[in-house]
């Protein structure tokens, strides 16, 4: 309980008044002489008791009356917590509103981020326009400072969907930070969350605990718009098999259908023939004959949905290519997958989607979306003292069993094979067909032949077991780096630490550092971190490599002041460094400290490791692949994004790109121009999911890119915060918790400055007021 | 309305100053209200003429017939039975109250008793007034003359109010003194305890006595119309109550009817006449009432 003016409390002194009055000034009675006096004796007692009676009840009336004005003029509020306020300051309120795409769970004919927008718009339309407000989301643009209702209310209105919110936690922080700002002021902030798990992580709660704790002033209300039993059909982060294919690979593409809740699954179903949509026979058509006989079929019972696969065609539309029959697995469930396979993709870059035909709360997720790019082997030129020097090298990155084998090494043979097919690309033979699966076309060379190899129609260029090259050698390296190209340096047993110390400015820009001893320590190749796109595709396999049973009996170790630019991407069990690369320039340089390709018995030495020569040839087969795949920037390049993230096409030195038109998912083309020098395109506004395509050059067609925006599986996840834990951490002292925007605006009313009471206590007043006047004038009534 | 009958109001009756006046306009007002009325014929009127006889009052001739027939004829009035009347006027000091300032107790119960001894006199009974306080103060011995007239509205007109009061004393002191059997007309508030009142009621019944006892009251003693709060002063026991008039109406009416009826029922029982009466009321009331009772004797 709190008064807005105390002071006038001590007016409820003068109850003192009509204390005096009734003891000091009574009422004298008429005088009437009145024989029958006896008559009035007989009932005088109860007469005179009730009198008394009367008395008693009016002085009383007059001094509540008197007390209850003094109480009602002092306006007196009820608080309803004990929370601390700045009592009598304006308001300063902070509206946060989860605006994530999960929000577009509709119930009951509303999305939630609507019902959570109209809850917003309800409580300023209360508040007093004395008050200042804030509208935060998890977008972007934060907005830095407070202002008018009515502009809270428009941006309330312009509050859209953000597809790569930021963290809560942020948003919570801001807005807090914003009304503590405010230190006259009364400080609120309110939360409109769906209190899911993926809303309000671990990380998020203790967050916005440690920021409530450190604004004390500060009253936190966090408004439930979500559902308590959320029901949803979702199709799970889609796995393809590479975002690059070679011509006549097949596309590879599997995700799973979830179901928040089992029962779900047969509301889907319904959902699903209430379309209309026809089940029948899949269409055959790029589906693998194996997952066809599998699933193609009429829906076996009412549980099932349908899953179709569309590919847009030249002109961006969406062809159906397919369509599977699914039931959906719980949220325990595991293996129950759906798989596509596209085959006989053309090359270029294609684009498509894969869709749940449902139509169930949250739409979101039941669409994926893919971009693959087809385009010829990578070229690689393999260098070495002998041909049989990059045996092992090129058998893994073109194996001879897939028909274009270095049966003849020779680089003039194996270009105008190239030049064949990709002048033909629609002919028999040797056709696609015969590169399928091939991602790199490889080429040998000899180190003395090396300066005198043109280098242009290679993507990267292999140095295996390098002995002391020539200076023109390392500058046409050099430049071939420059020009966006990859070399890869293996240093082996040739490579001498008096050669290599006093190379050539042009080596410099290529070698991590001066050599400082070769070492002779056995140990094996230990890589730690995956995110290099070097060794990104041993990420899957990275706890099945047995890397132990692959040792390394000799390395190279490098003097301790290495290139700036150099980065150790990977190292030896003894911490020594096994992996170095360089970005020179547009370029990209790898350096092994160990040979890639050292035979298992060479002659007149000892191997320096059994990396190719291993028990099991799987792990330098991959290894080499992600290796050259790094270098010939095919793992550069890629096609599927989530939403948020900034998109990079890197374009290659030759590509004179000044402008650029990218066309939206939703139809919108729009036109960028790429300032000179730039060797990526970097878009950072592409926040609607979909299929994106990037294009430069008209008719030359100097760029035909695309892309995918895919939210993240985990961001549709509608699993509820559990209370009690919530509120371990967010106490209910500091934190109030509510379902309705009635209980926020009662809360915020009485907890901060308190409710006033002042008309129900005038009220009261007045009804003891009139109630008194009535006693009184039945009391002393005057004859008439 | 007959202006004789205005005669009967004791607003009216307030404005004529002698008690003789009074006492005549009320029974002319009254007689003359009477032809319009069940009383028409009743004994008190003339019935006939016989022959003068010496000893006759000479103001009983009827000179309208001796102008016709030069014989001496008097009027014979058809109640010819002498009833012996007593006015027995209460003196006590309540019987001065008035409240609207109009006739007091005392002056309506004078006036009253005035009329009857007018009206008796004129029907040649004799009647004679007794006074009474604590017991009975004066006395006159009642005669049929025209002359008692005179005295006893002299003797009432000197009468003043202000003695305490002792009804049954007073009623069995007449008791005594009474040798045959005699109207008694009390007029009286009763302001004192009924049982010995209607003890002495009873047992002048007993001794053949015939009883109209004109219960006068104020006005304001039978609506009690104050307000707010009052402290009322009895003047004869000098007692003051502090009441809230409002809340205490219905309990004192209450009372007073309960009082009323008591005398009610006594009266019923005793065959004695019991007329409530207050200050605001027209005279014939009273008047009825001793007819009523004459007639029923004759």
């Amino acid at each position: 309980m709190g008064f807005v003016t105390p002071a006038l409390l001590a007016g409820s002194v003068l109850v003192a008044v009509p204390l005096l009055l009734h003891l000091i000034m009574r009422r004298q009675p008429r005088h009437h002489t009145f024989p029958a006096l006896r008559f009035v004796q007989q009932r005088h007692e109860s007469n005179r008791r009730r009198v008394k009676l009367r008395h008693l009840l009016l002085l009383a009336l007059r001094c509540v009356l008197i007390g209850g004005l003094a109480f009602a003029l002092a306006r007196p509020t009820f608080q309803w917590s004990d929370l601390h306020g700045k009592q009598g300051g304006p308001l300063a309120l902070a509206l946060v509103l989860d605006n994530s795409l999960r929000m577009q769970y509709v119930h009951q004919q509303q999305s939630l981020l609507d019902k959570a927008r109209d809850m917003a718009v309800h409580l300023i339309d209360q508040l007093p326009t004395t008050g200042s407000v804030v509208v935060l989301d998890r977008g972007r643009m934060v907005s830095r400072h407070l202002s008018e209702p009515s502009i809270a209310r428009t941006r309330l209105k312009g509050l859209t969907y953000s597809s790569h919110p930021r963290p809560m936690e942020n948003a919570v922080r801001t807005a807090i930070e914003l009304v503590d700002a405010c230190e006259e002021c009364r400080q609120e902030v309110v939360v409109f969350t769906d209190m899911t798990r993926a809303s309000l992580t671990e990380t998020t709660i203790e967050q916005i605990a440690a920021a409530v704790e450190e604004a004390p002033a500060v009253h936190l209300y966090l408004v439930d718009v979500g559902v308590d039993k959320p029901h949803n059909l979702a199709l799970s982060n889609l796995q393809m098999n590479s975002e690059i294919l070679t011509p006549g690979e097949s596309l590879h593409m599997e995700l799973e259908l979830r179901a928040s809740t089992v029962s779900e699954v047969a509301d889907g179903a319904a959902i699903d023939r209430g379309q209309g949509r026809v089940p029948g026979p899949a269409s055959s058509e790029g589906v693998s004959t194996s997952q066809r006989s599998q699933k193609d079929h009429s829906p076996m019972d009412d549980s099932q949905l349908l899953v179709e696969l569309y590919l847009n065609d030249a002109q961006g539309h969406p062809v159906k290519r397919g369509q599977q029959w699914y039931s959906p697995a719980g949220p325990s469930q595991r293996d129950n997958k759906i798989v596509f396979e596209l085959a006989d993709l053309a090359l270029g870059t294609h684009q498509g989607s894969i869709h749940l035909a449902v139509a169930d709360s949250l739409m979101l997720d039941n669409t994926r979306y893919f971009t693959v790019v087809v385009h010829s082997p990578a070229r690689v030129l393999l260098a070495g003292n002998t041909d049989h020097d990059t045996l092992f090298v090129r058998e893994a990155l073109s194996p001879s069993v897939l028909g274009l084998s270095a049966q003849d090494p020779t680089s003039e043979s194996r270009s105008a094979e190239l030049e064949r097919v990709e002048a033909s690309p629609s002919s028999a033979a040797p056709s696609r067909a015969d590169l399928k699966g091939v991602r790199f076309l490889c080429d040998s060379v000899r180190f003395e032949d090396l300066a005198q190899t043109s280098l242009n129609s290679y993507d990267a260029v292999a140095l295996l077991d390098p002995p002391a090259l020539s200076e023109i050698a390392w500058q046409k390296l050099a430049d071939f780096t420059s020009a966006g190209h990859g070399v890869g340096i293996f240093l082996g047993h040739h490579a001498s630490r008096q050669a290599f110390n006093r190379e050539s400015a042009a080596a410099s820009l290529l070698l991590p550092g001066k050599l400082r001893r070769r070492s002779r320590e056995i140990t094996y190749f230990s890589p730690q971190r995956f995110d290099h796109p070097a060794l990104k595709e041993l990420s899957d396999y990275a706890a099945d490599i047995p890397w132990p049973i692959y040792p390394v009996f000799q390395f190279w170790e490098f003097s301790d002041e290495l290139a700036l630019d150099t980065r150790v991407i990977a190292r030896f069990h003894n911490n020594q460094p096994a992996l170095l690369a360089r970005l020179a320039s547009s370029g990209r340089v790898l350096t092994m400290t160990t040979p890639l390709s050292d035979p298992l018995e060479p002659m007149g030495r000892e191997s320096w490791n059994l990396l190719p020569t291993g028990p099991e040839p799987w792990p330098f087969v991959l290894l080499t692949g992600n290796l050259f795949g790094f270098l010939t920037q095919e793992s550069n390049q890629r096609t599927m994004f989530q939403a948020g993230e900034t998109i990079s096409v890197p374009l290659a030195p030759r590509q004179q790109v000044s402008s650029f038109i990218l066309r939206q998912p939703d139809g919108h083309s729009l036109r960028q121009t790429l300032p000179p020098g730039q060797d990526a395109i970097r878009i950072s506004t592409a926040e609607t999911l979909g299929n994106y395509r990037l294009a430069a050059g008209g008719k030359l067609h100097l760029l035909d890119h695309g892309f995918s925006i895919n939210t993240s599986a985990k961001s549709s996840l509608l699993t509820r915060v559990d209370l009690a834990q919530l509120t371990t951490v967010l106490t209910p002292e500091r934190v109030h918790f509510s379902r309705t925007i009635t209980d926020v605006q009662q809360e915020i009313d009485m907890g901060q400055s308190g409710q006033d009471l002042f008309p129900w206590a005038i009220f009261l007043v007045a009804l003891v007021w009139g109630t008194e006047h009535l006693l009184a004038n039945r009391f002393y009534r005057e004859p008439s | 309305m007959p202006n004789t009958e205005k005669y009967l109001k004791p607003e009216v009756i307030r404005q004529i100053a002698r008690l003789d006046l009074r006492a005549e306009f009320i029974v002319k007002g009254y007689l003359q209200g009477l032809h319009a009325s069940p009383f028409h014929g009743f004994s008190v009127e003339f019935s006939e003429h016989r022959k003068y006889a010496p000893g006759d009052d000479p103001q009983d001739i009827d000179w309208l017939v001796f102008a016709k027939t030069d014989k001496y004829y008097v009027k014979k009035f058809e109640a010819e039975t002498n009833i012996t009347g007593y006015l027995m006027m209460d003196t006590s000091q309540s019987m001065a109250y008035t409240y609207q300032q109009t006739l007091s107790k005392f002056e309506y119960s004078i006036c009253l008793a005035a009329a009857l001894c007018y009206l008796m006199i004129h029907q040649n009974d004799p009647v004679g007034l007794i006074t009474f306080g604590e017991r009975i103060v004066n006395s006159l011995a009642p005669k049929s003359k025209r002359q008692q007239i005179g005295n006893i509205l002299s003797h009432l007109a000197r009468l003043k109010p202000n003695a305490k009061t002792n009804i049954s004393h007073s009623l069995d002191q007449l008791a005594a003194m009474l040798k045959h059997s005699s109207l008694i007309m009390l007029f009286s508030d009763l302001l004192a305890d009924p049982e010995p009142v209607l003890s002495a009621l009873r047992r002048l019944r007993h001794g053949g006595h015939d009883v109209i006892l004109f219960h006068v009251l104020d006005e304001a003693e039978v609506t009690f119309p104050f307000h707010g709060l009052v402290e009322l002063y009895d003047p004869e026991s000098r007692q003051a109550v502090e009441v809230d008039a409002d809340a205490y109406r219905s309990d004192y009416k209450q009372a007073i009817d309960q009082f009323r009826d008591q005398f009610e029922r006594e009266s019923s029982r005793c065959r004695f006449d019991y007329v409530p009466l207050d200050t605001s009321m027209p005279f014939d009331r009273a008047l009825t009432e001793y007819l009523v009772n004459r007639r029923s004797r004759g």
